[in-house]
């Protein structure tokens, strides 16, 4: 079995729950990814651009955004993310619970690099991460800086 | 009384026998004697003479006043004349007067009277003496008459002679006069024997001409003196010897007189020939006179009457007109036989009826009173129109033609004239009237202000409505505008109206042209109470003028804008539920997806390692976010049919198919249902919703099958204006009772354990199916299986989209 390479991702979702449900997805598939929390799209851009405490983070390979957030929203971090040119090249993996075909529309304007709805159960959910593992982290090549 | 020496007792003794001797001879005197006392007037003494010629006694005499004696009528003359004579003189003499008798008869006397006086020479009395003269009286009296007779004998004679002279004289001017007279008359009669026209001849009986007018003369053209001595044959008949029909001849064969109507070709004339014999005094045959009177233009005219009657009768026999005569009280008497036709009675029946017997009995008394007033005039009369009924009951219309009939002396004696029945003209009449009743009554009836232009565009008809809303909006035009110019009005119209005036003007004139088809306009009116709109339409008229009608549309406008306003609302209202729906389902989500995450997550890592009814109380949860996961996704999904985003479109029903059965695999697949269609159209629709509808129904079918595999068969039927898709399974079926039910949402006919479903799938197909104006119901048998069926309008894309429009509108 190939060995599959550890990605590090930028996780930003203000719902708790889901963050820790994402994680224990990870951990089902046997996935030990390195993953980084912003639980809001203010906290997302500031460990982005290595604000403050975020000064020696590493940038993320991949970001997984979620659209519907207090304050400042999703589309608003994709908008930043993909005017910045520090970090415009990372790609962006737009997580939503929202079927809606305005969001997912409104979400490829902003240049996300995919859009994916929150699966329902946990299977799904499952095939939803190692998909994710497959293509990111092995399939695609992705810049380094 | 010689001897005065008598003694006294002679003496007395011859005074006594003295006295005695006169008192007898006063006493026997043949006169009547009496004296008068001159202050009493009474007799004093007197004789019987007296007495006995008065018829008295002496005693009965003597004490009464001497007037009783005289006759009452001579009393007055006695008085004044006699007496007052005798008072002058003392004296009366010879006087001749009349005295009473005690019977009352009266004697003739004559009276000598003397007075005696006293010493005073005063009158003491009177002595009378009457002499009775009535013998005298009576010889004298007879003397006179004889006289008297004797004069009259002779003035008789003498008047007897003059009488006879002047009667003689009289005689001898009448003699002069009757000879005058004859003289006269013979000229007289021989003026008139040529006056006469007809032709007259004496011929004697040997048939020569003794006498002939000049009449025959002129006829003949023969002079009078040749004539005479001729036959009459010859020169009457232009023949030899008397013809057969010769009259002199019988007349002279039986005396008697002939008259006959005979054609002489000879002269070619008629005439009436009359032939009388002339006798002598001993009544031998003298000959004839002969009268010819030319009857040739009486019979011309005869014929020409006879001929002109045949053709009056002709013409009335057969014109279609009906021909009659009245008498001056109106009663038929001559009727052409048309009537029949006309009136259905047979002119026996009508003759002797009057001509308003016929009338309409509503117009009777009108109609008679006004041709009566006709008669009265005695003009005649055209046209005049009365209804009559026919025999059968129906109405004839008849204009009636007449003229008065009068005799010599100009008195009317009737009416002739004639009747046409105009009963056709004058239903095709009342047709048209009863049309153009209907016409006016409509527009009428019609609240819209109508005005009828003509090509001028001057008004020439109203409706009612136009003169209500004149005169509720002062100043009224005189006749409400007609005759005026509806153009000229419009441009020159005041106030609000002022700006939309000139172009409606202008748009009259360009239907009028042609050069627009119709026209309509809305405009504000406001009057001081109220804000009006009216909308003005402009349509063309059959005349080639145009009508003009303005409607007051203020309740519409009303109504439209609190439409509006509610649309508005309801638009407002109706995103908002939306937004809500979408909203509230996106984010019943979240939490719902983190409680089945962790579910699921419990059940991955723990089960089997915790107890048996842990793991059941997981599975609760799971089914419950499952289950609830679902409805909130087919809400999301009914909220999502909204008109808004998606537009029609032509739309191949048959791709649709093929899309959702796609859509479908899996379930197909997993239950090995068979889905079979005919060639289905295209229609116009909403591409998705399409999609969607489709996808529902089939799996509907497929869902609720039985024992065999499930079967859905889809077909169309076109109809008038729609199309009607079916979707026929051979499942279980619905019974009546369920039938109406099951589009209602989240009606779920069976258990959860039997057929999934949220019971939103039949909803939603509802709402598609309404947002495209069409019907969708179920034919269903328990049992034996369903059809579902769904209409779509078989609309033109603009149209649907109009109707659309409208419905979103008012929904």
């Amino acid at each position: 079995m190939k060995r599959l390479k550890k990605l590090r991702i930028l996780l930003v979702d203000d719902d708790p729950g889901d963050v820790r449900y994402m994680k224990e997805v990870f951990a089902e598939c046997g996935l030990s990814s390195d993953l980084l929390i912003a639980a809001s799209g203010i906290e997302a851009m500031d460990i982005l651009c290595r604000n403050g405490i975020h000064e020696n983070t590493v940038l993320p390979e991949l970001i997984l955004l979620d659209l519907n957030m207090p304050g400042k929203d999703g589309f608003s971090v994709l908008k930043d993310i993909k005017s910045d040119k520090r970090f415009n090249y990372i790609p962006v993996i737009v997580l939503s619970s929202s079927n809606a075909k305005k969001d997912i529309l409104r979400a490829y304007d902003g240049n996300a690099n995919c859009y994916i709805t929150k699966p329902n159960d946990l299977k799904s959910y499952m095939s939803v991460v190692q998909s994710i593992q497959n293509f990111w982290a092995n399939t695609v090549r992705i810049p380094k800086r | 009384m010689d001897d005065k020496e008598f003694s006294k007792d002679q003496q007395i003794k011859e005074l006594q026998e003295s006295e005695h001797q006169f008192q007898d001879l006063y006493d026997k005197a043949p006169d009547m004697f009496a004296s008068v006392d001159a202050k009493t007037s009474k007799i004093i003494r007197c004789n019987e003479t007296t007495a006995k010629a008065l018829g008295y006694s002496k005693k009965e005499i003597v004490g009464r006043p001497i007037f009783d004696l005289y006759p009452d009528e001579t009393l007055e003359h006695i008085k004044d004349t006699v007496i007052q004579k005798f008072r002058e003189t003392g004296e009366i003499r010879n006087a001749e007067l009349k005295l009473k008798r005690k019977d009352g008869s009266t004697i003739d006397v004559m009276l000598n009277a003397s007075s005696v006086l006293d010493d005073h020479g005063n009158i003491l009395y009177s002595r009378s003496i009457w002499r009775d003269i009535s013998e005298n009286k009576k010889i004298e009296h007879e003397l006179r008459q004889y006289r008297r007779n004797l004069e009259k004998l002779v003035e008789e004679r003498t008047s007897e002679l003059s009488q006879k002279k002047a009667q003689l004289e009289n005689e001898i001017e009448e003699r002069k006069r009757a000879e005058a007279i004859i003289i006269r008359e013979k000229e007289e009669w021989e003026r008139t024997f040529d006056t006469i026209t007809d032709l007259i001849t004496i011929i004697d009986a040997d048939k020569k001409i003794l006498k002939a007018n000049r009449a025959v003369s002129k006829k003949l053209g023969i002079k009078r003196e040749d004539l005479i001595g001729k036959p009459c044959y010859e020169v009457f008949h232009g023949v030899d010897a008397p013809p057969s029909y010769c009259p002199h001849t019988k007349t002279q064969n039986d005396g008697l007189a002939h008259q006959d109507e005979i054609f002489e070709p000879y002269l070619n004339r008629h005439f009436i020939f009359s032939s009388d014999p002339l006798f002598d005094s001993n009544g031998n045959f003298q000959g004839v006179v002969e009268v010819a009177h030319d009857i040739t233009d009486r019979k011309k005219a005869e014929e020409a009457l006879e001929r002109s009657e045949k053709r009056f009768r002709d013409i009335a026999e057969y014109a279609l007109e009906w021909i009659w005569e009245v008498d001056i009280r109106g009663k038929y008497t001559y009727v052409s036989p048309i009537v029949e036709k006309i009136l259905g009675y047979k002119p026996q029946e009508v003759l002797g009826k009057y001509f308003y017997d016929f009338f309409h009995p509503d117009d009777r008394d009108e109609l008679k009173q006004a041709a009566l007033e006709a008669f009265e005039e005695k003009k005649p009369f055209r046209n005049f129109l009365n209804r009559n009924v026919h025999k059968d009951g129906n109405i004839v219309w008849l204009l009636t033609t007449g003229l008065p009939i009068t005799d010599d002396k100009g008195t009317l004696t009737g009416y002739r004239g004639t009747d046409t029945d105009i009963t056709e003209s004058k239903q095709a009449q009342e047709a048209l009237k009863e049309s153009e009743r209907f016409a006016y009554s409509t527009i009428d009836s019609l609240s819209a202000h109508i005005a009828v232009l003509d090509t001028n565009g001057k008004i020439i008809a109203v409706n009612q409505a136009w003169c209500h809303f004149a005169d509720a909006n002062p100043p009224v035009p005189p006749h409400y505008g007609v005759g005026l110019n509806y153009l000229s009005l419009s441009e020159t119209a005041p106030g609000e109206s002022g700006e939309e005036g000139p172009d409606f003007a202008q748009a009259i004139r360009e239907v009028i042209r042609g050069e627009r088809e119709s026209f309509s306009m809305e405009y504000p009116c406001h009057s001081s109470e109220e804000q009006r709109w009216f909308i003005g339409r402009i349509t063309p008229f059959l005349t080639g003028g145009v009508v003009v009608a303005h409607e007051n549309i203020t309740d519409r406008k009303k109504t439209e804008a609190q439409i509006n306003r509610a649309l508005l609302e309801l638009e407002r209202s109706n995103q908002e539920l939306e937004r809500f729906a979408y909203i509230a389902s996106h984010d019943l989500k979240e939490p719902l997806r983190t409680i089945s995450g962790f579910a699921s997550l419990l059940q991955a890592r723990y089960k089997d390692k915790l107890d048996g009814t842990a793991d059941e109380f997981i599975d609760f949860i799971m089914s419950g976010t499952s289950r609830m996961g679902q409805l909130i996704d087919d809400l999301l999904a009914y909220s999502r049919i909204t008109a808004g985003t998606e537009k029609f479109e032509s739309v191949d029903l048959n791709k649709i198919l093929v899309r959702s059965i796609s859509n479908l695999t899996v379930v197909i697949e997993s239950t090995k249902a068979k889905i079979t269609h005919d060639p289905l159209p295209t229609l116009i629709a909403r591409d998705i919703q399409m999609e969607q509808l489709f996808q529902n129904l089939i799996s509907n079918g497929i869902k609720f099958h039985g024992e065999s595999p499930p079967h859905v068969h889809i077909s169309s039927q076109k109809s008038k204006r729609k199309w009607v898709i079916s979707f026929q399974d051979n499942g279980i079926g619905i019974s009546d009772e369920d039938r109406p039910k099951i589009f209602e949402m989240f009606y779920r006919l069976h258990g959860r354990s039997d057929y999934s479903g949220t019971g939103i799938g039949l909803a939603i197909c509802r709402k598609i199916v309404e947002m495209h104006e069409g019907e969708i119901w179920v034919e269903s048998r328990p049992g034996k299986g369903s059809v579902f069926y769904f209409s779509i309008p078989d609309k033109m894309k603009g149209q649907i989209e109009k109707a659309q429009e409208i419905k979103n509108i008012t929904r």
